[in-house]
């Protein structure tokens, strides 16, 4: 298993590479969608088949059709011209010091995080060092008994936190309503 | 309801005037999207109405249905598949999920509880879930099938087809 999760991380950043220095935009976006099925396969070994359900199906498919709806609607054919011979683009050394600047400190951080599955890892333990119980371990354990579903994420969501998917749901309905106004279309709402 | 049919010669002028992407004429894309969009689409529900115990979730369950339609538009052409989908029943399931979640959550207050207090209705809070669950999905995939549809055909006289 470990092998098949170290290939999946090294697929990953190759294609991460790959999108983001391969000429051409199009290029760039079938390469990004299909790194984001090897995130999405990554979540499923990782035991959340939420996100990767989430991963596949909006990163995987839906941003794409909107990044090819974005650049067929907006780029002319000149401006996607290849900048010089070659499979890549010229690296932008500026954009490159930003982006290593951010991946260092990401990498750190990555490297004090506990091992999937630590019994004192803050996603999984249901106490504190000092005896109290943690927000995770409440979820985990009082979800079965007091809501009777046994997949908890679900009863976060709607039950213990329905007003912030309250909140979600009038973001996505005000991105709706504002397409419609965008496009002058409002009447038939 | 059957996928839009394009027009054999409307498809044609169409590809003269924009050449940036033409949508795909071949018969095995439009078979294929065709033969899995019913599945794809039961698959959504499923996720939807069994959230409460298996992995998925309303959210999951809305974009799955939405990417559904997306299939369909990318196969058989934007501009058709704007013209089968019926714009007000497209806002329509939008609203209407914002209007169920919105009674669910306002209308405890009129039940003596807190906002969006499921224990205090009739039914069972397994059964308030999954209403919110479908009023989530119906809001989520109304949005989605809307932002790309209405976004890449541009919506009535004026806007370019892709």
């Amino acid at each position: 298993m470990i092998w098949l999760e170290l290939a999946l991380i090294v697929f990953v950043v190759i294609g991460a590479l790959f999108a983001a220095t391969i000429q051409g935009l199009v290029g760039s976006i079938v390469t990004f969608a299909g790194l984001t099925l090897g995130v999405a396969i990554i979540w499923v070994l990782l035991a959340a088949p939420d996100v990767a359900l989430i991963e596949a199906a909006v990163g995987a498919g839906v941003t794409s059709v909107l990044f090819m709806i974005a650049i067929a609607k907006t780029t002319s054919s000149r401006s996607d011209e290849a900048d010089h011979e070659g499979l890549f683009r010229s690296l932008n050394l500026p954009a490159l010091t930003v982006v290593a600047g951010l991946a260092i400190p990401l990498g750190y951080a990555f490297l004090s995080l506990d091992p999937v599955g630590a019994a004192n890892a803050p996603a999984v333990s249901s106490t504190f060092a000092d005896g109290s119980q943690t927000p995770y371990g409440y979820y985990i354990e009082e979800t079965l008994p007091e809501t009777g579903f046994s997949n908890s994420v679900v009863a976060v969501l709607v039950v213990y936190r329905g007003l912030d998917t309250l909140g979600e749901l009038i973001v996505a309905f005000a991105a709706a309503v504002s397409i419609l106004i965008v496009l002058d279309r409002e009447d038939i709402l | 309801m059957s996928p839009p049919q394009t027009d054999p010669s409307t498809a044609d002028s169409k590809e003269e005037t924009t050449t940036k992407v033409t949508v795909s004429e071949s018969p095995v894309v439009k078979t294929a999207s065709r033969t899995v969009t019913p599945f794809v689409i039961a698959f959504g529900i499923y996720l939807t109405l069994f959230g409460t115990s298996l992995p998925g979730g309303a959210f999951q369950g809305g974009v799955i249905v939405a990417s559904a339609i997306t299939l369909i538009a990318m196969a058989f052409g934007f501009g058709p598949t704007q013209a089968w989908l019926s714009a007000p029943a497209l806002a329509g399931l939008f609203v209407l999920g914002a209007a169920i979640f919105g009674a669910v959550a306002f209308g405890a207050l009129l039940l003596d509880g807190a906002v969006l207090e499921l224990f205090v209705f009739a039914l069972s809070v397994e059964d308030m879930v999954k209403l919110v669950e479908v009023a989530i999905a119906a809001l989520v995939s109304g949005v989605i099938i809307g932002l790309i549809i209405w976004l890449a055909d541009g919506f009535g006289e004026g806007g370019e087809s892709i």
